[in-house]
């Protein structure tokens, strides 16, 4: 997969859906994309149901910080490392994957790659 | 068995019925303290010729400068560098099936300005190899190093990580390295450790690389201090005691051995130097700086002699301690006061730098087994015979 279009990579697959974790902040996929990753074999189609943006710890809580500042860019200013502790997810619903030249339109044999780019 | 707490209820009412009697003494003991305070810095040199004079059983503060000052907070600057460590450490467990012990350092670099940045950095290291995990006299005598003293070892390495990184950076932008504790390694001066140690981790170790931060301060604007809050010194109030003690040569020896209470300056026990800046400081301001002059600091400490100075934020009274060669600058001194408050303002309270390096160094519950898991895995992957305690083994299986 080209720099250009990679969005994401997959940090939790299952049989029928994966989360794909993006690499900036806010800057999903819009819900109801189609998007595909692959591992060497086989190339895997899904459509992204769902987008989340949250602490990177479970244990942590984001916390309001604007109350005296004017724009929300402000914020990410005034706190440098939120970039940091954030992440945005999406969770892809598997609708088909390609093997060779076949095209299938149910779930693939194998779950999609850890780290495989979407 | 978990604990009972129900067989304590009764314990802890009792615990905050005494709570409740002191606290009205203790407001009392306050007003007198602030008046006593007053005549102090009334006058200074008097008291001064009876610091330098005096032998006292407790620590009591080093003056520098009229001990009323309430310095108001110069503005932060717009383009700055916070630089902050901490750590966490698994200590020796002799349960387990391998002598090591494991540090991890965490590291919070946070840019402010107009090109705001943040780096979040964790540096776990295993120390395991003979000479690394004892500390060894040219004799041959050895100290292994767990418990109280890896506590030692592991602050000293949050310094070096700090010195390390500083090396690494850019020397165009003021810079503010913070440490978390105090920086006075006064559990090596109680005469616990023989000079073999205290050679080892305090004047080839700590005092090393603070000699390194002082070399770099040559060549950028660099600030160095300790942050503790919530701090139960009482240096300052011990400076009282020495005022209010009748004998002009204080001599607690001397005149009163064997007793704890009772004594004239016993009017102002129990305060805290923290119950006093309370009162006598505004919201953002900070104190007077002062010297420590614990033995271990007037022994070893030579250029890097630590002073401190208490400031005052919306919710406590944090004690902020500094070598003396930033002591002596006053822009120094300006920088770090007015970035501490910026930044407890942005961290809710508490610097944001220290309490994001105190996250990237955090080892908890989970980590230690995880860790031992780990090793003992690798352990066998490697066919090596595992050994482990019964006690080990009894706490893990938990069988009825």
């Amino acid at each position: 997969m080209d720099k250009v279009s990679k969005i994401g990579e997959v940090v939790e697959a299952g049989s029928a859906e994966f989360i794909a974790q993006c690499y900036k902040l806010n800057q999903a996929p819009p819900l109801g994309s189609l998007v595909k990753t692959q591992d060497k074999l086989i190339e895997i189609y899904g459509v992204v149901y769902n987008v989340e943006t949250h602490s990177l710890e479970p244990g942590r809580r984001v916390v309001a910080r604007g109350e005296n500042l004017e724009a929300e860019e402000e914020i990410f200013a005034a706190n440098p490392q939120l970039s940091r502790l954030l992440t945005t997810d999406f969770r892809v619903l598997i609708v088909g994957h390609v093997e060779g030249k076949s095209w299938h339109h149910y779930l693939p044999p194998k779950s999609a790659s850890i780290h495989s780019f979407v | 068995m978990s604990l009972d707490l129900s067989k304590l209820v009764g314990q802890i009412v009792d615990l905050a019925a005494s709570l409740k009697s002191k606290a009205g003494e203790k407001q009392a003991k306050l007003e007198f303290a602030l008046k006593t305070f007053k005549s102090c810095a009334a006058d200074i040199n008097g008291l001064k010729q009876k610091v330098e004079a005096g032998k006292t059983t407790w620590l009591v503060a080093g003056l520098k400068e009229s001990i009323d000052l309430a310095q108001t907070a110069p503005g932060c600057p717009g383009d700055f560098i916070i630089l902050a460590s901490d750590g966490s450490h698994i200590d020796v467990d002799r349960h387990q099936s391998a002598h090591c012990f494991l540090i991890n350092i965490g590291v919070a670099q946070l840019q402010y300005g107009p090109n705001p940045d943040a780096q979040l950095l964790n540096f776990p290291s295993l120390y395991f190899k003979d000479g690394e995990v004892a500390i060894t006299s040219a004799d041959g005598r050895q100290m292994p190093i767990e418990g109280q003293l890896l506590g030692i070892k592991r602050g000293i390495e949050e310094c070096r990580w700090l010195a390390e990184r500083i090396k690494e950076l850019d020397a165009d932008l003021p810079l503010v390295a913070l440490l978390d504790g105090s920086l006075i390694l006064w559990r090596l001066a109680e005469q616990v450790y023989p000079d073999f140690v205290i050679r080892e981790l305090l004047i080839d170790g700590f005092l090393k690389y603070f000699s390194q931060l002082k070399e770099l301060n040559r060549r950028r604007q660099l600030a160095v201090a300790s942050y503790i809050s919530f701090p139960r010194s009482t240096e300052v109030v011990n400076l009282l005691r020495l005022a209010i003690c009748p004998h002009q040569q204080v001599d607690c020896d001397r005149y009163c051995s064997g007793k704890f209470e009772g004594r004239e300056c016993d009017v102002v026990g129990g305060l805290l130097d923290r119950d006093l800046f309370a009162r006598l400081l505004a919201p953002g301001q900070r104190s007077a700086l002062f010297s420590s002059r614990s033995s271990v600091v007037v022994k070893y400490y030579g250029a890097n002699e630590i002073n401190f100075f208490y400031v005052r934020l919306d919710g406590e009274v944090a004690r902020v301690e500094v070598p003396l060669w930033v002591a002596e600058n006053e822009k120094l001194v300006e920088l770090i006061h007015s970035t501490i408050l910026d930044q407890c303002r942005r961290g809710l309270g508490y610097p944001v730098a220290l309490s994001e390096a105190h996250e990237q160094a955090v080892v908890n519950a989970a980590d230690r087994e995880q860790f031992w898991e780990l090793v003992n895995q690798i352990l066998v992957e490697d066919g090596i015979f595992l050994e482990s305690s019964a006690k080990s083994e009894s706490k893990r299986a938990r069988w009825i």
